[in-house]
């Protein structure tokens, strides 16, 4: 018998080594629901993960309360049917429009959280599409201008008819409070998709980093795919909320100078940073800016990287994304340009 | 001593068997791409991706949605909802990018098979 286990003995220690090579792989954790008006994806890894994910969809659901403009249980829709045009904010909502009100300055309006009135009266927040006439607009244009928006800590005034609306800017701060829970839950491996808005946490299980494809705005092909890591991608274009009447297209991005939809020459803009939130609002402004005067913002700041796709078919990107900017097989016959 | 040898040869020849179980495995498992339909969050059916086929899918509301398949990828040919988002989405043929039909909660999302995108920003 000891003979047999001497003979043994190495063998099965040899196996022994072997198996501690195995480490099992990290659990996949998905939530997915509908809120804010889209499909929400999230993956998370680790046995944090679903404690973790379940906390970042209560928030997300109770930011959706707060923020959902048609919602007449909203503190929004309170703003926007307030009886004085003075009004007291919750600490969250008062942050993002804070935030917000940043973003406004500093696109010189291209971004501007209250152009309600207006895109209101498109129909783009309830379906009941219309195109306003010059004499509405008219009436709406006065309505709009972040600029008398006054909040002083919690307090905020507005002039008389003014509306707000975070459809622009809602989903990436979604997105940066649940990158923020989940780092601070021990999650160091997520990727968030709030509807089109996605949010990177670290990089996959593997090391490598997160594959995220940018949309053909044709169809529901992927034009070029970009690889990050702890940053977020979101994509403005106007093929995302558009209506046809008598024969012309009119679609969601309105430019907040004109009340008209953007006529930039542009077909899209995705904003790849670091904030969700500034990602989202940025991808509007520079909609609304064009390519030339988004790519001047661009070097003024530097803190994101763009992809600009032009309605003649040209795609530009910014510098940092040199190498990173992957155009799939079909649209391999694609000319990109690379910012200076 | 012969008898401990068998027993040796028996234990390497598993260890072998093993290795080249681990080896192959991922050569093996990959099952083809299929999709799953979900109504409001529940799954409806899991459909292959390698034979054309075409069905309707009726949500709670009135409302529906026509799926189809050809190889290999999934569309939405026609439905009820006002926007036609996810008829505009096109053919999809690989996970990564679903297509969601808000209106009427379905949501169809290609599983297994190539992923060749985590995310799909737009």
């Amino acid at each position: 018998m000891s003979r047999l286990l001497r003979r043994l003995g190495p063998a099965v220690l040899f196996v022994c080594l072997l198996l501690t090579g195995c480490r099992p792989a990290p659990i996949q954790q998905d939530s997915q629901f509908t809120a804010m008006d889209t499909f929400i994806h999230l993956t998370a890894y680790g046995t944090e993960a679903p404690s973790a994910l379940d906390r970042v969809r209560d928030d997300i659901l109770y930011l959706e309360s707060l923020l959902n403009v048609t919602d007449e249980t909203s503190e929004v829709y309170a703003i926007n049917h307030r009886q004085t045009n003075t009004v007291a904010l919750s600490s969250d909502v008062a942050d993002l429009l804070s935030l917000s009100l940043g973003l406004a300055r500093e696109t010189q309006g291209c971004f501007d959280p209250t152009v309600y009135p207006v895109v209101r009266t498109w129909g783009f927040t309830t379906g009941d599409y219309h195109r306003p006439t010059p004499t509405e607009l008219a009436g709406l244009l006065p309505l709009v201008g972040y600029r008398n928006a006054a909040l002083a800590g919690q307090s905020l005034t507005l002039k008389e008819g003014m509306q707000l609306d975070f459809g622009g800017i809602a989903k990436g701060w979604a997105g940066d409070r649940a990158a923020q829970s989940l780092r601070a839950n021990g999650i160091t491996s997520a990727i968030l998709r709030l509807g089109g808005n996605i949010q990177t946490i670290g990089t996959k299980p593997d090391g490598t980093p997160w594959k995220v494809g940018i949309q053909d705005p044709e169809g529901g092909q992927t034009l070029a795919t970009v690889s990050v890591a702890d940053l977020a991608v979101v994509t403005s274009g106007s093929y995302q909320r558009h209506f046809t009447l008598d024969g012309q297209d009119y679609h969601h991005l309105i430019d907040p100078e004109t009340g008209c939809p953007a006529d930039s020459g542009l077909i899209s803009v995705t904003i790849v940073g670091p904030s969700g939130a500034r990602c989202d609002a940025l991808s509007t402004a520079l909609f609304v800016m064009g390519l030339d005067r988004g790519g001047q913002f661009w070097q003024e700041h530097r803190d994101f990287e763009a992809v600009f796709l032009s309605k003649d078919g040209t795609i530009t990107i910014t510098p940092g994304l040199e190498g990173n900017f992957t155009l799939t097989r079909d649209f391999s016959s694609r000319v990109v340009e690379v910012l200076k | 001593m012969k008898s401990n040898q068998f027993w040796v040869w028996i234990l390497a020849a598993l260890l072998l068997l093993c290795s080249l179980w681990a080896a192959l495995l991922p050569l093996l498992g990959k099952a083809g791409a299929a999709a799953e339909i979900r109504q409001d969050g529940m799954l409806l059916r899991t459909v292959a991706l390698d034979k054309p086929q075409e069905f309707t899918v009726d949500s709670p509301n009135g409302g529906s949605n026509t799926v189809c398949v050809r190889d290999g990828r999934i569309c939405v040919s026609a439905a009820t909802c006002p926007d036609q988002v996810c008829v505009r989405q096109g053919w999809v043929g690989s996970s990564g990018t679903p297509i969601v039909c808000l209106p009427n909660g379905l949501v169809i999302q290609i599983k297994g098979g190539e992923q060749d995108i985590d995310a799909a920003a737009g």
